[in-house]
């Protein structure tokens, strides 16, 4: 099926295209093609100023315009191809993606580029980048962001202009506001005198990227292949270096669909930005809070962008034997760790040093402000606890989202990236320990291992209540699920806040790629898309991926698993479906009882019945193994068992369960 | 496109976690103590949306509340908490939740009888208990 905006009703404005729509023979660049002209004029001003001869003219036919005359009569050597172009400009902006490295690129076709569209699948050879094709531009952009989860690196998104820039901008939002890196580049055409009349101005925008330039941390809308190519450098290189957030770069229309002229454009260098590192005067001063600490603890939240982040956080952690609290938005540490006390309740309130790594709230640790109806702030923490906080969002000032979080400025704030930081932040510290205090790190292990080990016995003992309930409890889909897959090389990728952080309290995840998920700005319906994206990663890196998937996410781009079929992208979705969007359902729960009126009503509106959902048949539909609804705990490990088998020969498959809420 | 407010989100599954470590210390001065019916007690933990957050066998989980069932409080304390919840669970006042509904709930609670342990689970004796 076409995309209705892309294509619309044909005739509208007369048939433009049959000189191709960037015509030559159109009129030249306008004053604000600027240096665009540089390349690109010299072609159409010869076919404007072409000499003709005086046309004459035969009783009863019209006269043959200037424009024919010169076509019919010019020299051949010098006569334009009306209907041909070789070279053309969008050839050079592949070579522009290539020599960054982008191994994908996602796409809902769109008029507005389909020079380049066609030039990656042609020119290209359709490989570094390989065109994803999508059923929404929200699915292209939320796919990049569950890549740069997984990957480490950004996929670049190719959208229509307005609407389909309209269309993908919550996936934006969210990769802006989980710090993950996405190139964004969107059609337009910005010479008015080239557009065909309608639709090409509907799809038109004087500054398409103000749309998004809340939430993206560059955009530039270069007006010559030249800058073209150094803006698709400047936008990447910005997009990784920390915090990592979109960029996006316009890709005009009349460029890319207009040869070049002359000699072959330069690509421009490209090397990565090295990540800001701390100030090592600050930073000795952290050592020495840390070491001489009687209560601290390390809380670390998008935190480690590779793996060596997450060796780094437990070196830094084992040589002083100090607790870490992992938020979970990144894989920062091993859940089997003995100093993971990511769930011990208290740990702020009871330190004395708290250091914070890449805390996407501060606020939210030491502070709180309880939904109840009369809002008041509460502390969490003593007045004399030092708080140290490195973050590399100090670099960046904020805009009109308010995904900073409210104001709290920590005794010590340090402007920096976490990871780039751990290294030199443990080697200060093992310039500042003393024998004295190396000395206790023995009885404070023993210490942690112990409380870790009697939280897991705590969360064993909770998951068994309800064990063999109908709907299927949580706890006891996380462990037919983790049954199946412990002893592979399987990668987590969806968040598990909705299920109430098993997988993290009971599996053993202690390599970097085993889980990677972050809910970025919570924008329902980014999950389901965002798996696709990041088991693509996986499946380049020889692993398989594992999604618990809400119902409520679900449904708004469930046309995801069409490309994850299409690309053989293997990806395991076990549904948690709950037939709600249960967040809301206790919202509007909580609003009734506090109002006290009919509290029996609180569900209207948020649950998803009557009809439910047939999971398992909406993934047939779109080509990917799926059965259920699995509403008996024990028919779950036999059809987890049948669609990992679907998973391991490289394709998707779904399991649909019906679930307890949460 | 509708968002959701992550913090208010974060703010309930904190704090209703911190339910449980109130329950026991709840007011106890109200000693109701009429015998209710489990099976209309079953309807009622699912129409009064009780069932949201402590699931629909009162089992509880890890992120919105703690677990009602088996060995449930005493009446009066479990009265005493759903009207003046110290949490940041709403509260269940005598106008939306009659008595004789709350002990029909409580009912239902106390009929449900403990499950396996997890050492009689297979699929939870086999974790993990010594950390790296």
């Amino acid at each position: 099926m076409e995309n209705p905006e892309t294509h619309p009703a044909e005739g509208q404005g007369g048939d433009a295209r049959g000189l191709g729509r960037r015509s030559f023979l159109a009129g030249i660049a306008t004053a604000g093609a600027g240096a665009a002209a540089a390349s690109v004029a010299p072609v159409r001003a010869a076919a404007e100023t072409a000499p003709a001869p005086a046309p004459v003219q035969s009783e009863g036919t019209e006269l043959p315009g200037a424009r024919l005359v010169a076509l019919e009569t010019g020299d051949p050597a010098t006569e334009i191809d009306r209907w041909h172009v070789k070279n053309a400009g969008s050839d050079y902006m592949v070579d522009c993606l290539k020599h960054v490295g982008y191994d994908y690129i996602t796409c809902m076709p769109g008029s507005t580029f389909r020079g380049i569209h066609e030039s990656i699948v042609n020119y290209g050879g359709n490989s570094k980048p390989e065109l994803l094709s999508c059923m929404h531009e929200e699915i292209s952009s939320a796919m990049a962001y569950g890549y740069a989860q997984m990957a480490g690196k950004p996929m670049a998104i190719l959208v229509h202009s307005t609407v389909g820039l309209q269309h993908a901008s919550m996936g934006i939002y969210n990769a802006y506001a989980a710090r993950l890196p996405m190139l964004v580049l969107v059609g337009n055409i910005a010479d008015g005198a080239t557009r065909r009349p309608g639709v090409e101005w509907f799809h038109t925008a004087t500054d398409v990227a103000a749309i998004v330039r809340g939430y993206v941390k560059y955009d530039a809308q270069p007006a010559s292949l030249q800058s073209f190519g150094e803006e698709i450098m400047k936008a990447s290189s910005m997009a990784m270096t920390p915090p990592y957030e979109p960029t996006l770069v316009v890709v005009d229309a009349d460029l890319a669909e207009m040869p070049v002229e002359g000699k072959p454009l330069p690509l421009p260098s490209f090397v990565p930005v090295r990540p800001p590192v701390a100030d090592p005067a600050a930073l000795a001063d952290v050592a020495k809070l840390l070491v001489n600490a009687q209560n601290p603890v390390i809380i670390a939240d998008r935190l480690a962008r590779t793996a060596a982040g997450m060796a780094a956080l437990v070196q830094l952690a084992e040589t002083l034997q100090i607790p870490v609290v992992d938020y979970g938005n990144r894989n920062n540490f091993p859940t089997n760790h003995h100093l993971n006390a990511s769930w011990t309740r208290g740990l702020a309130a009871q330190a004395d040093v708290i250091l914070g790594l890449e805390l996407t709230d501060l606020f939210g640790v030491v502070g709180d402000v309880p939904d109840l109806p009369i809002r008041q702030t509460t502390m969490r923490i003593k007045p004399t606890t030092t708080v140290i906080s490195i973050n590399s969002m100090y670099l960046q000032g904020a805009g009109n989202y308010q995904d900073q979080q409210r104001f709290f400025n920590p005794t010590l704030p340090i402007a920096g990236d976490g990871e780039a930081s751990l290294p030199y932040l443990i080697d200060a510290v093992n310039r500042a320990i003393t024998s004295e205090r190396r000395a206790q790190n023995t009885a404070r292990a023993a210490r942690w291992s112990d409380a870790w080990t009697q939280r897991r016995q705590a969360d064993l003992a909770a998951a068994a209540v309800g064990w063999d309930a109908s709907p299927i409890s949580l706890p006891r889909l996380c462990q037919e699920l983790y049954a199946k897959i412990k002893g592979d090389d399987f990668s987590l990728v969806s968040g598990t806040f909705q299920q109430g952080l098993i997988p993290n309290r009971l599996w053993d995840l202690d390599q970097y790629r085993q889980y990677s998920a972050d809910y970025g700005a919570y924008g329902i319906g980014s999950s389901l898309p965002a798996t696709v994206g990041a088991a693509l990663a996986a499946r380049d890196l020889g692993r398989y991926a594992v999604n618990i998937q809400g119902d409520g996410d679900f449904l708004v781009a469930p046309a995801s698993l069409w490309t994850a079929a299409h690309h053989k992208i293997p990806l395991l979705t076990i549904m948690h479906n709950n037939r709600a969007w249960h967040q809301e359902t206790m919202h509007i729960q909580r609003m009734a009882d506090r109002r006290e009126r009919n509290p029996d009503r609180g569900r209207i509106g948020t649950v998803i019945d009557d009809p439910n959902v047939d999971f398992g048949k909406l993934a047939q539909s779109f080509g990917v193994y799926g059965e259920g609804p699995i509403t008996q705990p024990d028919q779950l490990g036999p059809a987890i068992a049948r669609a990992l088998k679907v998973v391991k020969n490289g394709m998707p498959a779904l399991v649909d369960v019906v679930t307890q809420p949460r | 496109m509708k968002l959701r407010t992550t913090i208010a989100a974060l703010a309930i599954a904190v704090c209703l976690a911190a339910v449980g470590s109130h329950q026991a210390t709840a007011q106890t001065t109200a000693t109701p103590t009429a015998p209710g019916d489990a099976t209309r007690g079953k309807s009622d933990f699912t129409k009064y949306g009780c069932y949201e957050c402590h699931g629909t066998l009162g089992q509880g989980n890890f992120t919105t509340a703690p677990r009602l069932a088996p060995h449930t409080l005493p009446y009066a304390s479990l009265l005493a908490y759903i009207r003046k919840p110290s949490g940041v669970m709403p509260s269940y006042s005598a106008t939306i939740l009659p008595e004789a509904d709350a002990a029909d709930i409580y009912a239902y609670l106390t009929s449900i009888a403990p499950g396996k342990t997890p050492e009689q689970l297979p699929l939870l004796a086999g974790t993990n208990l010594k950390p790296k």
